[in-house]
Protein backbone atom coordinates (compact mmCIF):
# COMPACT_ATOMS: atom_id res chain seq x y z
CA UNK A 1 0.00 0.00 0.00
CA UNK A 2 2.88 2.22 0.58
CA UNK A 3 4.69 1.25 -2.94
CA UNK A 4 0.96 2.74 -4.26
CA UNK A 5 0.99 5.95 -2.53
CA UNK A 6 4.45 6.39 -3.00
CA UNK A 7 3.59 5.76 -7.10
CA UNK A 8 0.72 7.18 -7.35
CA UNK A 9 2.48 10.73 -6.35
CA UNK A 10 5.28 9.96 -8.54
CA UNK A 11 3.62 9.16 -11.30
CA UNK A 12 1.31 12.83 -10.84
CA UNK A 13 4.43 14.17 -10.94
CA UNK A 14 5.33 12.64 -13.85
CA UNK A 15 2.14 13.79 -15.87
CA UNK A 16 2.55 17.29 -14.24
CA UNK A 17 5.87 17.47 -15.88
CA UNK A 18 4.46 16.22 -19.39
CA UNK A 19 1.57 18.67 -19.28
CA UNK A 20 3.97 21.55 -18.59
CA UNK A 21 2.44 22.62 -15.53
CA UNK A 22 3.56 26.57 -14.31
CA UNK A 23 7.07 25.21 -11.70
CA UNK A 24 5.33 26.56 -8.62
CA UNK A 25 1.80 24.19 -9.70
CA UNK A 26 4.16 21.16 -9.97
CA UNK A 27 4.00 19.87 -6.08
CA UNK A 28 0.73 21.04 -5.27
CA UNK A 29 -0.73 18.97 -8.34
CA UNK A 30 1.22 15.42 -7.53
CA UNK A 31 0.20 15.85 -3.88
CA UNK A 32 -3.45 16.00 -5.09
CA UNK A 33 -3.05 12.89 -7.10
CA UNK A 34 -1.04 10.93 -3.84
CA UNK A 35 -3.58 12.62 -1.70
CA UNK A 36 -6.96 11.04 -4.47
CA UNK A 37 -5.16 7.62 -3.70
CA UNK A 38 -5.25 7.73 -0.08
CA UNK A 39 -8.67 8.88 0.01
CA UNK A 40 -9.75 5.90 -2.43
CA UNK A 41 -7.58 3.41 -0.26
CA UNK A 42 -9.47 4.64 3.08
CA UNK A 43 -13.24 4.25 1.34
CA UNK A 44 -12.46 1.39 0.18
CA UNK A 45 -11.43 -0.14 3.28
CA UNK A 46 -14.82 0.45 4.67
CA UNK A 47 -16.94 0.14 1.37
CA UNK A 48 -15.73 -2.99 -0.30
CA UNK A 49 -16.68 -1.42 -3.93
CA UNK A 50 -15.56 0.18 -7.15
CA UNK A 51 -18.11 3.64 -7.57
CA UNK A 52 -18.44 4.76 -4.03
CA UNK A 53 -14.44 4.45 -3.43
CA UNK A 54 -14.04 6.60 -7.27
CA UNK A 55 -16.61 8.85 -6.60
CA UNK A 56 -14.97 10.21 -3.00
CA UNK A 57 -12.12 10.33 -4.64
CA UNK A 58 -12.97 12.20 -7.17
CA UNK A 59 -15.07 14.50 -5.02
CA UNK A 60 -11.72 15.33 -2.82
CA UNK A 61 -9.65 15.61 -6.17
CA UNK A 62 -12.01 18.36 -7.64
CA UNK A 63 -12.25 20.36 -4.27
CA UNK A 64 -8.58 20.06 -3.90
CA UNK A 65 -7.87 21.74 -7.36
CA UNK A 66 -10.69 24.42 -6.51
CA UNK A 67 -9.00 25.33 -3.61
CA UNK A 68 -5.33 25.26 -4.81
CA UNK A 69 -7.02 27.04 -7.88
CA UNK A 70 -7.80 29.84 -5.05
CA UNK A 71 -4.62 30.06 -3.13
CA UNK A 72 -2.21 29.92 -5.90
CA UNK A 73 -4.69 32.37 -8.21
CA UNK A 74 -4.01 29.93 -11.50
CA UNK A 75 -7.03 27.49 -13.72
CA UNK A 76 -8.07 25.05 -11.68
CA UNK A 77 -8.15 22.03 -13.62
CA UNK A 78 -4.67 21.83 -14.06
CA UNK A 79 -4.54 20.65 -10.64
CA UNK A 80 -7.78 18.49 -11.36
CA UNK A 81 -6.41 16.88 -14.06
CA UNK A 82 -3.15 15.69 -12.31
CA UNK A 83 -5.11 14.69 -9.42
CA UNK A 84 -7.40 12.25 -11.29
CA UNK A 85 -4.27 10.27 -12.94
CA UNK A 86 -4.13 7.43 -9.92
CA UNK A 87 -7.75 6.76 -10.69
CA UNK A 88 -7.62 6.49 -14.65
CA UNK A 89 -8.83 3.14 -15.55
CA UNK A 90 -5.23 1.74 -17.34
CA UNK A 91 -5.56 -1.52 -15.55
CA UNK A 92 -9.02 -2.68 -15.44
CA UNK A 93 -9.29 -1.10 -19.45
CA UNK A 94 -6.48 -3.38 -20.41
CA UNK A 95 -7.72 -6.91 -18.42
CA UNK A 96 -11.15 -6.15 -20.10
CA UNK A 97 -9.50 -6.38 -23.13
CA UNK A 98 -7.29 -8.82 -23.08
CA UNK A 99 -9.91 -11.34 -21.52
CA UNK A 100 -12.12 -10.83 -24.36
CA UNK A 101 -9.39 -11.43 -26.74
CA UNK A 102 -8.97 -14.79 -24.87
CA UNK A 103 -12.85 -15.30 -25.63
CA UNK A 104 -13.89 -15.24 -21.75
CA UNK A 105 -16.31 -13.34 -21.50
CA UNK A 106 -17.13 -13.76 -18.20
CA UNK A 107 -13.70 -12.30 -17.19
CA UNK A 108 -13.94 -9.11 -19.43
CA UNK A 109 -17.79 -8.22 -18.18
CA UNK A 110 -16.36 -8.16 -14.55
CA UNK A 111 -13.46 -5.72 -15.79
CA UNK A 112 -15.46 -3.86 -18.42
CA UNK A 113 -18.19 -3.30 -15.55
CA UNK A 114 -14.99 -1.85 -13.13
CA UNK A 115 -13.67 0.31 -15.80
CA UNK A 116 -17.12 1.54 -16.36
CA UNK A 117 -17.94 2.18 -12.79
CA UNK A 118 -14.25 3.65 -12.72
CA UNK A 119 -15.16 6.20 -15.40
CA UNK A 120 -18.80 7.33 -13.90
CA UNK A 121 -17.35 7.34 -10.47
CA UNK A 122 -14.85 10.54 -11.70
CA UNK A 123 -17.38 12.03 -13.98
CA UNK A 124 -19.63 12.17 -11.31
CA UNK A 125 -17.65 13.40 -8.76
CA UNK A 126 -16.65 16.13 -10.79
CA UNK A 127 -19.48 17.55 -12.23
CA UNK A 128 -21.01 17.78 -8.55
CA UNK A 129 -18.35 20.06 -7.33
CA UNK A 130 -18.43 21.43 -10.74
CA UNK A 131 -22.16 22.60 -9.66
CA UNK A 132 -21.31 23.21 -6.80
CA UNK A 133 -18.61 25.66 -6.95
CA UNK A 134 -21.19 27.59 -9.44
CA UNK A 135 -23.79 27.84 -6.86
CA UNK A 136 -21.67 28.97 -3.63
CA UNK A 137 -20.02 31.31 -6.52
CA UNK A 138 -22.99 33.44 -7.15
CA UNK A 139 -24.35 33.11 -3.24
CA UNK A 140 -20.94 34.91 -2.43
CA UNK A 141 -21.16 37.79 -5.06
CA UNK A 142 -24.75 38.04 -4.21
CA UNK A 143 -23.72 38.61 -0.85
CA UNK A 144 -20.93 40.78 -1.70
CA UNK A 145 -23.70 43.06 -3.63
CA UNK A 146 -26.06 43.31 -0.61
CA UNK A 147 -23.10 44.29 1.80
CA UNK A 148 -22.28 47.00 -1.30
CA UNK A 149 -26.11 48.53 -0.79
CA UNK B 1 -13.35 56.28 -61.97
CA UNK B 2 -11.80 56.29 -58.75
CA UNK B 3 -14.36 58.74 -57.09
CA UNK B 4 -17.33 56.12 -58.47
CA UNK B 5 -15.31 53.43 -56.37
CA UNK B 6 -14.58 54.90 -53.39
CA UNK B 7 -18.43 55.90 -53.25
CA UNK B 8 -19.46 52.29 -53.98
CA UNK B 9 -17.59 51.93 -50.94
CA UNK B 10 -18.67 54.14 -49.37
CA UNK B 11 -22.34 52.96 -49.70
CA UNK B 12 -21.50 49.19 -48.66
CA UNK B 13 -20.20 50.17 -45.62
CA UNK B 14 -23.49 52.38 -45.17
CA UNK B 15 -25.16 49.25 -45.85
CA UNK B 16 -23.50 46.42 -43.80
CA UNK B 17 -21.45 48.37 -40.73
CA UNK B 18 -18.36 46.36 -40.42
CA UNK B 19 -15.77 47.23 -37.73
CA UNK B 20 -13.75 50.06 -38.46
CA UNK B 21 -9.45 48.27 -39.05
CA UNK B 22 -8.71 48.56 -35.37
CA UNK B 23 -11.21 46.43 -33.82
CA UNK B 24 -11.16 44.09 -36.32
CA UNK B 25 -7.27 43.70 -35.97
CA UNK B 26 -8.45 43.62 -31.80
CA UNK B 27 -10.48 40.91 -32.51
CA UNK B 28 -8.20 38.72 -34.57
CA UNK B 29 -6.02 39.11 -31.16
CA UNK B 30 -8.93 38.07 -29.28
CA UNK B 31 -9.37 34.93 -31.54
CA UNK B 32 -5.55 34.23 -31.20
CA UNK B 33 -6.28 34.10 -27.21
CA UNK B 34 -9.49 32.09 -27.78
CA UNK B 35 -7.85 29.32 -29.87
CA UNK B 36 -4.82 29.07 -27.76
CA UNK B 37 -6.91 28.10 -25.01
CA UNK B 38 -8.77 25.57 -26.73
CA UNK B 39 -5.67 24.02 -28.22
CA UNK B 40 -3.80 23.82 -24.56
CA UNK B 41 -6.58 22.02 -22.96
CA UNK B 42 -9.21 24.19 -21.72
CA UNK B 43 -12.84 23.62 -21.24
CA UNK B 44 -14.82 26.23 -23.23
CA UNK B 45 -17.12 27.79 -20.93
CA UNK B 46 -13.46 29.26 -19.69
CA UNK B 47 -12.99 30.63 -23.03
CA UNK B 48 -15.99 31.94 -23.75
CA UNK B 49 -15.85 33.75 -20.00
CA UNK B 50 -12.58 35.16 -21.04
CA UNK B 51 -13.28 36.70 -24.43
CA UNK B 52 -16.36 38.08 -23.04
CA UNK B 53 -14.18 39.89 -20.16
CA UNK B 54 -11.94 41.41 -22.37
CA UNK B 55 -14.06 42.71 -24.65
CA UNK B 56 -15.81 44.36 -22.50
CA UNK B 57 -12.17 45.79 -21.30
CA UNK B 58 -11.67 46.85 -24.57
CA UNK B 59 -14.78 48.65 -24.77
CA UNK B 60 -17.19 46.66 -26.66
CA UNK B 61 -20.80 46.56 -26.11
CA UNK B 62 -21.33 42.93 -26.64
CA UNK B 63 -19.60 40.11 -27.34
CA UNK B 64 -20.87 37.02 -28.58
CA UNK B 65 -18.90 33.94 -28.60
CA UNK B 66 -19.41 30.26 -29.65
CA UNK B 67 -17.00 27.88 -29.09
CA UNK B 68 -16.42 24.18 -29.74
CA UNK B 69 -13.16 21.89 -29.93
CA UNK B 70 -12.89 22.29 -33.42
CA UNK B 71 -14.17 26.10 -34.61
CA UNK B 72 -14.25 29.27 -33.08
CA UNK B 73 -16.58 31.96 -33.59
CA UNK B 74 -16.82 35.48 -32.04
CA UNK B 75 -19.18 38.27 -33.17
CA UNK B 76 -17.76 41.93 -31.24
CA UNK B 77 -20.73 44.88 -31.32
CA UNK B 78 -18.95 48.34 -30.57
CA UNK B 79 -20.87 51.10 -29.01
CA UNK B 80 -21.05 53.12 -32.43
CA UNK B 81 -22.83 50.67 -33.82
CA UNK B 82 -20.12 48.71 -36.16
CA UNK B 83 -20.40 44.80 -36.16
CA UNK B 84 -17.08 42.63 -36.82
CA UNK B 85 -17.32 39.11 -36.68
CA UNK B 86 -14.46 36.20 -37.10
CA UNK B 87 -13.91 32.61 -37.25
CA UNK B 88 -11.51 30.49 -36.34
CA UNK B 89 -10.45 26.44 -37.13
CA UNK B 90 -8.43 25.26 -33.99
CA UNK B 91 -7.49 21.72 -34.90
CA UNK B 92 -4.05 22.08 -34.50
CA UNK B 93 -3.11 18.70 -32.70
CA UNK B 94 -1.05 20.81 -30.13
CA UNK B 95 0.59 19.75 -26.99
CA UNK B 96 -1.71 20.31 -24.17
CA UNK B 97 0.56 22.80 -22.02
CA UNK B 98 -0.73 24.32 -19.41
CA UNK B 99 2.26 26.68 -18.25
CA UNK B 100 0.64 28.56 -21.78
CA UNK B 101 -2.95 28.27 -20.19
CA UNK B 102 -1.92 29.72 -17.06
CA UNK B 103 -0.10 32.40 -18.19
CA UNK B 104 -2.81 33.32 -20.85
CA UNK B 105 -5.09 33.40 -17.60
CA UNK B 106 -2.57 36.27 -16.11
CA UNK B 107 -2.44 37.93 -19.09
CA UNK B 108 -6.24 38.59 -19.87
CA UNK B 109 -6.65 39.32 -15.75
CA UNK B 110 -4.14 42.18 -16.46
CA UNK B 111 -6.00 43.12 -19.39
CA UNK B 112 -9.40 43.56 -17.94
CA UNK B 113 -8.10 44.80 -14.87
CA UNK B 114 -6.09 48.26 -16.75
CA UNK B 115 -6.56 47.78 -20.41
CA UNK B 116 -3.03 48.05 -22.48
CA UNK B 117 -2.39 48.96 -26.02
CA UNK B 118 -2.50 46.87 -29.06
CA UNK B 119 1.18 46.49 -29.93
CA UNK B 120 1.62 45.53 -26.51
CA UNK B 121 -1.22 43.45 -26.70
CA UNK B 122 0.45 41.39 -30.15
CA UNK B 123 3.83 41.28 -28.49
CA UNK B 124 2.45 39.64 -25.42
CA UNK B 125 0.47 37.15 -26.81
CA UNK B 126 3.57 36.45 -29.59
CA UNK B 127 5.19 35.57 -26.23
CA UNK B 128 3.26 33.45 -25.02
CA UNK B 129 2.27 31.45 -28.01
CA UNK B 130 6.05 30.78 -29.12
CA UNK B 131 7.10 29.44 -25.58
CA UNK B 132 7.65 25.86 -26.40
CA UNK B 133 7.55 23.18 -23.52
CA UNK B 134 10.92 22.39 -23.04
CA UNK B 135 11.03 18.76 -24.13
CA UNK B 136 13.33 17.75 -22.02
CA UNK B 137 10.87 18.12 -19.42
CA UNK B 138 8.24 16.25 -20.67
CA UNK B 139 10.86 13.17 -21.76
CA UNK B 140 11.06 12.87 -18.06
CA UNK B 141 7.71 13.31 -17.07
CA UNK B 142 6.56 10.62 -19.55
CA UNK B 143 9.31 8.20 -17.92
CA UNK B 144 8.42 9.12 -14.28
CA UNK B 145 4.90 8.57 -15.54
CA UNK B 146 5.18 5.49 -17.26
CA UNK B 147 7.57 3.60 -14.80
CA UNK B 148 6.05 4.57 -11.64
CA UNK B 149 2.25 3.19 -12.87
CA UNK B 150 3.61 0.36 -14.40
CA UNK B 151 4.75 -0.11 -10.56
CA UNK B 152 1.69 1.45 -9.24
CA UNK B 153 -0.71 -1.09 -10.73
CA UNK B 154 1.09 -4.26 -9.58
CA UNK B 155 4.34 -4.50 -11.76
CA UNK B 156 7.74 -5.54 -10.39
CA UNK B 157 10.59 -2.84 -9.91
CA UNK B 158 12.27 -4.17 -13.57
CA UNK B 159 8.72 -3.90 -15.27
CA UNK B 160 8.71 -0.14 -13.53
CA UNK B 161 12.28 0.09 -15.49
CA UNK B 162 10.78 -1.33 -18.51
CA UNK B 163 8.09 0.82 -19.04
CA UNK B 164 10.06 3.90 -18.42
CA UNK B 165 12.43 2.59 -20.98
CA UNK B 166 9.23 2.01 -23.52
CA UNK B 167 8.03 5.62 -22.61
CA UNK B 168 11.10 7.14 -24.35
CA UNK B 169 9.28 5.37 -27.52
CA UNK B 170 6.39 6.67 -26.97
CA UNK B 171 7.97 9.93 -26.27
CA UNK B 172 9.80 9.93 -29.90
CA UNK B 173 6.94 9.21 -31.70
CA UNK B 174 4.86 12.17 -30.01
CA UNK B 175 7.62 14.10 -30.71
CA UNK B 176 8.84 13.37 -34.26
CA UNK B 177 6.13 11.01 -35.85
CA UNK B 178 2.84 13.06 -34.47
CA UNK B 179 3.71 16.13 -37.05
CA UNK B 180 3.58 13.79 -39.86
CA UNK B 181 0.24 11.38 -38.14
CA UNK B 182 -2.07 14.30 -37.94
CA UNK B 183 -5.29 12.01 -37.34
CA UNK B 184 -5.12 11.03 -34.22
CA UNK B 185 -6.77 7.40 -34.03
CA UNK B 186 -4.53 6.61 -36.24
CA UNK B 187 -1.41 7.66 -34.54
CA UNK B 188 -2.36 6.38 -31.49
CA UNK B 189 -3.33 3.25 -33.17
CA UNK B 190 0.18 3.19 -34.38
CA UNK B 191 1.59 4.63 -31.46
CA UNK B 192 0.34 1.37 -29.19
CA UNK B 193 1.11 -1.24 -31.78
CA UNK B 194 4.35 -0.60 -31.87
CA UNK B 195 5.34 -0.12 -28.34
CA UNK B 196 2.71 -3.53 -27.89
CA UNK B 197 4.99 -5.42 -30.63
CA UNK B 198 8.48 -4.32 -28.84
CA UNK B 199 7.10 -4.89 -25.51
CA UNK B 200 6.09 -8.43 -26.23
CA UNK B 201 9.55 -8.52 -28.24
CA UNK B 202 10.95 -7.79 -24.25
CA UNK B 203 8.68 -10.25 -22.67
CA UNK B 204 10.38 -12.94 -24.65
CA UNK B 205 13.70 -12.21 -23.78
CA UNK B 206 13.53 -10.57 -20.14
CA UNK B 207 11.59 -11.65 -17.20
CA UNK B 208 9.58 -8.88 -17.35
CA UNK B 209 5.31 -9.15 -16.96
CA UNK B 210 4.54 -8.18 -20.19
CA UNK B 211 0.78 -6.56 -18.98
CA UNK B 212 2.18 -4.34 -16.27
CA UNK B 213 4.84 -2.98 -18.88
CA UNK B 214 1.93 -2.09 -21.06
CA UNK B 215 -0.54 -1.14 -18.71
CA UNK B 216 2.17 1.64 -17.46
CA UNK B 217 2.47 2.93 -21.17
CA UNK B 218 -0.96 2.90 -22.05
CA UNK B 219 -1.68 5.04 -19.02
CA UNK B 220 0.39 7.73 -21.26
CA UNK B 221 -1.63 7.55 -24.38
CA UNK B 222 -5.21 7.47 -22.17
CA UNK B 223 -7.03 10.43 -22.91
CA UNK B 224 -8.07 11.39 -19.35
CA UNK B 225 -7.57 14.77 -20.52
CA UNK B 226 -10.26 14.80 -22.92
CA UNK B 227 -12.80 12.88 -21.23
CA UNK B 228 -12.19 15.15 -18.17
CA UNK B 229 -13.02 18.27 -19.53
CA UNK B 230 -15.78 16.35 -21.94
CA UNK B 231 -17.79 15.53 -18.46
CA UNK B 232 -17.14 19.24 -17.32
CA UNK B 233 -17.94 20.62 -20.65
CA UNK B 234 -21.18 18.80 -20.56
CA UNK B 235 -22.45 18.85 -17.00
CA UNK B 236 -21.89 23.45 -17.37
CA UNK B 237 -24.11 23.32 -20.21
CA UNK B 238 -21.74 22.81 -23.30
CA UNK B 239 -23.10 19.70 -24.16
CA UNK B 240 -22.57 20.00 -28.22
CA UNK B 241 -18.77 19.92 -26.99
CA UNK B 242 -18.86 17.53 -24.38
CA UNK B 243 -19.97 15.06 -26.45
CA UNK B 244 -17.91 15.82 -29.88
CA UNK B 245 -14.95 15.77 -26.58
CA UNK B 246 -16.30 12.07 -25.61
CA UNK B 247 -17.09 10.97 -28.74
CA UNK B 248 -13.16 11.88 -30.03
CA UNK B 249 -11.72 10.51 -26.74
CA UNK B 250 -13.75 6.91 -26.59
CA UNK B 251 -12.29 6.64 -30.71
CA UNK B 252 -8.67 7.45 -29.44
CA UNK B 253 -9.48 5.31 -26.26
CA UNK B 254 -10.45 2.33 -29.18
CA UNK B 255 -7.37 3.37 -31.31
CA UNK B 256 -4.99 2.64 -27.99
CA UNK B 257 -6.91 -0.31 -27.09
CA UNK B 258 -6.69 -2.54 -30.90
CA UNK B 259 -3.22 -1.44 -31.15
CA UNK B 260 -2.47 -2.90 -27.89
CA UNK B 261 -4.49 -5.71 -28.12
CA UNK B 262 -2.80 -6.79 -31.99
CA UNK B 263 0.36 -6.47 -30.87
CA UNK B 264 -0.54 -9.20 -28.02
CA UNK B 265 -2.53 -11.49 -30.70
CA UNK B 266 0.88 -10.90 -32.92
CA UNK B 267 3.76 -11.57 -29.89
CA UNK B 268 1.91 -14.76 -28.58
Amino acid sequence: MAVQIVTALLGSLGFALMFNLGRRNVIPAAINGMCTWIVYILVRNIIDDVFIPSLSASLWAAIYAEIAARVMKAPANQYLIVGLIPLLPGAPLYYTLSAAFDSDWEMAKNFGNNTLLFVLGIAVGISLICGFDDIIRKVCKRFKEREKC
Amino acid sequence: MADKIRRCEQMQQMDMPQGNAADVRMLDMFMDIGAMMIRNGSEVKRVEDTLRRMGAAYGAERMDVFAITSTLVCTMNMPDGTVCSMTRGTRDGAKTDFWKLERINALSREYCKEPFGMDELKCRIDEIEQAAAPRLTVCVGSVLAAGTLAVFFGGSILDGVAAAVFAVGIWLMQVYFAPICTNNILFNFLCSFVTGVLIGLAGHVLPIHEDKVMIGDIMLLIPGLALTNAVKDMFVGDTITGSLRLVESVLWAAGIACGFALAVFICR
